[in-house]
């Protein structure tokens, strides 16, 4: 009859046929019956369409906020007029014929599992636009919101573990939002700069008092206000949700190990000093406890890297005279990654990205500063299958556009889809039934993944 | 047999559509008519002399050649920068004919000239071709280059007719052709649409042949097509019903035709307008609790009280609502709740005007409120004000935003609606703003003293970055100021003035979002032409009325509260599920961090302290830096980045976790001050206990199904007699369904 309900979302369907047999004639069977019955359905509900042959079981973003100098990090230009060079030399790094910029010698050392992309390009140099295409593959449109990365992930996989599986550690880029998918599938996020020292994940613990017995009846009770809400009425919410942040948190808060993997305290000091003590380290050092336990893509945002002025003071000092700007505290912080995750096993099973929404102009504006760049920048990507020692693509000689193998944000985030298992092609809905395929114009970088 | 009726409503649908296309041919008849009589453009191109600025220019903008991702790009590309989307013709014409010494044209063997070769590819261009040597576009500029490649600025374009502008199509599938039609200074007109450039961002759902300049639509709703020639950017509304013709043959029921003998408001011509054309059936009335508990958080911020619910409730008389909408605008609460909606908009924030100068502009907002001030006047008290931020509330407008860039953009966001910043560095590519109006305007505000004292300053100028220059003061879109003249009046005067359609849809249209939960025009601070409203008459109505009544907010909220649209249920229909447009039921919206926090104060009838000095209204708050816990968990604004509406909370981890283990709700469920404890001493009835939990939080009492299920669930916890085991067990019990209440959905939303 009518085209909007025929393609209405699955779990809508499914929704409504819980609400058929679980709802009133719930009523006349015990809490537990009426809780499996919706546990039943949320478990059916999404099939599972995340491909086995993934070379990454998780990933972490770190996203470089403000859009990172692709000059002044991986792809230098010693040879340009000094107006374009910048103030900073590349050295050699373990891989022979890759260099990178002087500020980032940890980083130069395991160059052999990273694979750097020096020639991203995309027309759109605003920086919402940009992250929203850079995070999601999508050029912003105004019909629709396109689910970032995570999200998408999220909704594909059904998987319900007690860690909270889409993590963003502070407040992420507000383009990674859940898009046209549900809202249940937006990152947890945990606020806050995870390096200070009083920073804790707090209230992971029962107050006093509460027992589990009664914290399972919460969470039946506040599932019955808001169901039986919308189905006295028999009208089903677009927020529906099948895995709310209170369903999250109800199993996080409920699993010892879980909670133990946003406590920073039981990481040693010497460990914790490796990452260092700034946003970006302890923000990595989460990531990686997060990932062992379970966690499926985390996101760790760190700003501060729109650089329109000053850039050797942003970027290397911090303060004048200092070591503490954005790429030492970058290096510092992605190399105790790598080599952690390395050591303990997880880097071929984890894929890192390091990238930001674009490059800075290749020409030092007269603040000392650069201004938004999307004509050619740069993506560092590592482990999870990544064939590292590499660099695809090169920009030209002044870094404003490609010179060859020219790699769209659409490209990128295809092949990065396709690396956590998640093929492109695959079709998603969105409320109002639109089919909507998870990458659309990509292309999978083939060298990337070898 | 419902026959007849639906023969009769095809009828009536078909006379609808009749009349638009008539409207459509009637335009496009006067094109046509505009063409025959000058001839096609290649052809004209044989006789008449090729004007640079008109002809050669729209060309390269058709073709993207000027596009922000080509040449148009801020250092050109491969050598070659010509202005984004043609705005400085005079720069591309030196960029075209001289630069490179002319080699890009050849005057005496113009199929030579690299601008063509390049074009057709014919020689290695990044860009790949961009049209052949047959096309009508290579005979212009070979035409041009031939008469010698001059710029002779023969003609201005006065204005642009497009057509259809808005056009509803009877089915998926359907198609329109456009037509677009240029009018000159010199009288000439000409039919430009095969060098009108036509872009649509959703190209699953309208896909354009520009052989035929027709545009089909592959999905139903409304989709937009923006036309841009020269300086000039048309959209082009199209529209399928969203309901199949068998639902739309079914009555729409909409409130106006309603038992109660509400005729509903001049909102509701518009929107039902809409939804008869779309086919969405609207949801039912809201209930009068459901209605109660929506307006009064909407106008004051807070919960009903349960006693006055209950008086409104069994009130039998007709015109309740209304005398409830008027009672609730006299109250104090209104002031206050609305000068936080506009605190949070206008970035009040007292990490740059310090404590004192905060509370003084949140102080001098509340008595806008209170006493109705016209925003005209607000808003030129905001402009002109000298004096110490400290003192004289009205000041504090112009010590906010860092430098005058940032009070440049401020100003024409809050006070037009309009996003300038694209401005800073390029000339709005979807709008009318040039780098010459955002650089004017902020030379205005850079000639202030804005420390704790504002006042006017001989000193102070901003550069414009394509000169280098200092920038011409100068009113966006309009004209440069004189030397002498005071930027700040002349800037205050303009925008305030009846006459600047912005002023007073840019206000309505917020208005319109704060209650209805999405703007006419959204995103809010987003009006321009390319972005037009889902309503646009009713925004014009609205502003209207606005202005008829000297700009005065009261009577843009009572005439948005006595609609049938704001009164509809939020429980939609299977029809009307998907529609998040069209008020076609009212939209749930989160609730502002302040407003929940008293909510929870109240209702648990434990107080909430911020900051240090005892403070409990969180409403009331003047100083949004106040140490406050409870209010960065529930997610209070961030003024550095102006909130417009209350997110709609998605509940992040450190909220959802305090509510589950936090002192903010456990605390209070366990206080023996508490209401909780007192209702439980007070009411050992365990049904009425439930009805009064139910009142407090979601202002209505429950359902029967709710009912029955909490019965089970007393059942399975208490003795076989009925009798609770002890006080603990029945505390416990109601606690926890407390918290369910007090943390779900329904409590933390308007709805």
């Amino acid at each position: 009859m009518n085209k909007l309900l025929n393609r209405r979302r699955v779990h809508e369907l499914d929704r409504r046929q819980w609400l058929h047999v679980g709802g009133l004639s719930a009523l006349g069977i015990g809490v537990s019956d009426w809780w499996s019955a919706r546990q039943a359905v949320a478990e059916t509900h999404s099939a599972k369409r995340v491909d086995r042959s993934a070379t990454a079981q998780s990933c972490i973003l770190i996203w470089l906020d403000g859009g990172p100098s692709h000059l002044d990090l991986f792809d230098l230009k010693p040879n340009a007029p000094t107006e374009i060079r910048g103030p900073f030399s590349p050295i050699a790094t373990n891989v022979g014929g890759i260099e990178i910029c002087e500020q980032l010698p940890r980083t130069a050392q395991l160059m052999d599992k990273v694979a750097l992309v020096r020639s991203v390009t995309s027309p759109l140099g605003e920086h919402n636009f940009a992250s929203h295409y850079l995070l999601t593959g999508y050029k912003p449109t105004r019909a629709l919101t396109y689910p970032g990365m995570p999200s998408v992930q999220k909704y594909l996989s059904s998987e319900s573990v007690a860690i909270p599986t889409n993590v963003a550690i502070a407040k992420p880029n507000a383009m990674i939002g859940s898009g046209y998918l549900p809202d249940s599938t937006m990152p947890f996020i945990v606020q806050g700069d995870p390096s200070r020292p009083d920073f804790r994940v707090k209230d992971l613990h029962l107050a006093d008092g509460m027992t589990d017995s009664r914290l399972i009846r919460r969470r039946q009770f506040r599932n019955a206000v808001d169901e039986l809400t919308r189905q006295t009425e028999d009208q089903l919410a677009q927020t529906g949700t099948t895995d709310s942040a209170f369903d999250q948190a109800f199993r996080l808060v409920q699993s010892p190990a879980a909670r133990a993997a946003f406590d920073l305290q039981q990481e040693s000091q010497a460990d914790r000093n490796r990452y260092g003590r700034h946003l970006i380290g302890h923000g990595c050092l989460m990531a990686r406890r997060l990932v062992e336990a379970g966690a499926k893509f985390v996101t760790v945002t760190d700003r501060g890297w729109d650089t329109h002025e000053d850039i050797y003071l942003r970027l290397k000092e911090g303060f004048t005279g200092g070591t503490a700007g954005k790429i030492p505290k970058l290096d510092q912080a992605y190399s105790a990654l790598l080599s952690d995750l390395s050591d303990r096993g997880l880097l071929d099973s984890t894929l890192v990205i390091v990238m930001g929404e674009f490059g800075r102009t290749p020409k030092l504006n007269p603040r000392g500063g650069r201004d938004h760049w999307p004509g050619a920048f740069s993506v560092a990507l590592a482990g999870g299958g990544t064939v590292g020692g590499q660099v695809i693509g090169s920009s030209d000689a002044h870094g404003e556009r490609p010179a060859e193998r020219p790699i769209s944000p659409a490209d990128l985030v295809r092949t990065i889809y396709r690396m956590i298992g998640i093929d492109g092609d695959t079709e998603l809905n969105t409320a109002d039934g639109r089919p909507v395929q998870v990458n659309r114009d990509g292309n999978i970088i083939d060298e990337l993944i070898g | 047999m419902r026959l007849p009726l639906e023969l009769e409503m095809r009828r009536l649908r078909w006379i609808l559509m009749s009349a638009i296309a008539v409207a459509a041919q009637g335009a496009m008849g006067r094109a046509a008519d505009a063409v025959s009589s000058e001839g096609k453009t290649a052809d004209a191109a044989n006789h008449q002399t090729i004007d640079f600025d008109t002809q050669v220019v729209p060309v390269l903008t058709r073709f993207g050649c000027n596009a922000g991702a080509c040449h148009g790009a801020a250092i050109g590309r491969g050598g070659f920068k010509l202005s984004l989307f043609g705005s400085r013709p005079a720069d591309d014409h030196v960029a075209i004919v001289q630069e490179l010494e002319g080699r890009r044209v050849n005057l005496y063997s113009p199929a030579q000239s690299v601008l063509l070769r390049k074009a057709t590819e014919s020689i290695e261009h990044g860009g790949g071709e961009r049209f052949d040597d047959t096309s009508s576009a290579y005979a212009v500029l070979r035409t041009w280059i031939a008469q010698g490649g001059q710029r002779l600025q023969r003609r201005r374009l006065t204005a642009l007719r497009v057509t259809p502008t808005n056009v509803l199509l009877q089915d998926v599938g359907d198609s329109v052709r456009v037509s677009v039609v240029a009018s000159f200074d010199d009288g000439s007109q000409q039919d430009v649409t095969s060098v009108t450039s036509l872009s649509c961002d959703d190209s699953e759902s309208v896909s354009i042949d520009r052989q035929a300049n027709r545009l089909t639509v592959h999905r139903r709703g409304e989709h937009l097509v923006i036309a841009r020639y020269l300086n000039r950017v048309h959209a082009i509304g199209l529209g399928v019903p969203l309901g199949t013709k068998e639902l739309g043959s079914k009555k729409i029921e909409t409130p106006s035709e309603s038992a109660d003998g509400n005729r509903g408001t001049l909102v509701d011509r518009f929107i039902d307008q809409k939804l008869r054309q779309l086919r969405l059936p609207a949801s039912p009335r809201a209930d009068d609790q459901e209605f109660a508990r929506r307006v009064w958080l909407d106008i004051t911020g807070r919960l009903p009280p349960v006693e006055q619910l209950d008086a409104f409730v069994s009130d039998r008389s007709i015109d309740k609502r209304s005398r409830l909408i008027d009672r609730l605008l006299e109250t104090d609460q209104y002031a206050a709740y609305w000068a936080l909606k506009w605190a949070n908009l206008l970035g009040i924030d007292s990490k740059s005007l310090q404590a004192e100068g905060s509370k003084a502009y949140h102080e001098w907002l509340i008595e806008a409120f209170r006493q109705d001030r016209p925003w005209n006047e607000s808003a030129l008290a905001m402009l002109t004000a000298n004096g110490d931020g400290y003192v004289d509330g009205s000041v504090n407008f112009l010590r906010s935003g860092n430098g005058p860039d940032a009070l440049a953009e401020l100003a024409t966001r809050v006070m037009m609606g309009v996003r300038l910043r694209c401005a800073n560095c390029h000339d709005h590519p979807l709008d009318r703003w040039t780098q010459d109006d955002y650089h004017g305007l902020a030379a205005i505000f850079a000639k202030l003293d804005r420390g704790r004292i504002v006042r006017t300053s001989q000193r102070g100028e901003v550069t414009h970055p394509l000169t280098g220059q200092p920038a011409v003061p100068r009113i966006p879109g309009t004209r440069d100021l004189d030397d002498g003249q005071d930027g700040r009046i002349e800037f205050a005067r303009w925008v305030t003035d009846p006459s600047n359609d912005y002023f007073a849809r840019a206000a309505v249209n917020r208005i319109w979002a704060q209650l209805m939960g999405r703007g006419l025009i959204d995103p809010v601070d987003d009006i321009r032409a390319t972005n037009p409203a889902s309503h646009s008459e009713l925004l014009d109505a609205l502003a209207h009325h606005f202005a008829e009544h000297q700009f005065r907010f009261r009577a843009v909220i009572r005439l948005i509260c006595q609609s049938d649209a704001y009164g509809r249920t939020s429980r939609t229909l299977p029809e009307n599920a998907s529609d998040s447009v069209y008020y076609s039921h009212f939209i749930t919206r989160g609730l502002e961090a302040e407003v929940v926090a008293n909510q929870i104060a109240d209702v648990t009838g434990v107080d909430l302290h911020h900051g240090t000095a005892g403070q409990f209204d969180a409403i009331g708050l003047t100083d949004n830096r106040i140490a406050s816990e409870t209010l960065d968990i529930l997610g209070r604004c961030d003024r550095e980045a102006a909130c417009e509406t209350a997110p709609l909370g998605s509940g992040s981890l450190a909220q959802v976790l305090h509510f589950l283990n936090g002192d903010l709700l456990n605390r209070r469920l366990d206080s023996d001050q508490g209401s909780l404890k007192k209702w439980l001493q007070r009411e050992r009835d365990d049904f009425k206990l439930i009805e009064t939990l139910y009142k407090h939080t979601l202002s209505r009492p429950p359902t029967e199904s709710e009912n029955a299920f909490w019965s089970n669930q007393v059942r399975s916890v208490t003795e076989a007699d009925g009798r609770w085991r002890d006080a603990e067990t029945r505390h416990a019990f109601f606690a926890d369904l407390f918290w369910a209440l007090l943390t779900s959905e329904t409590f933390l939303t308007n709805h």
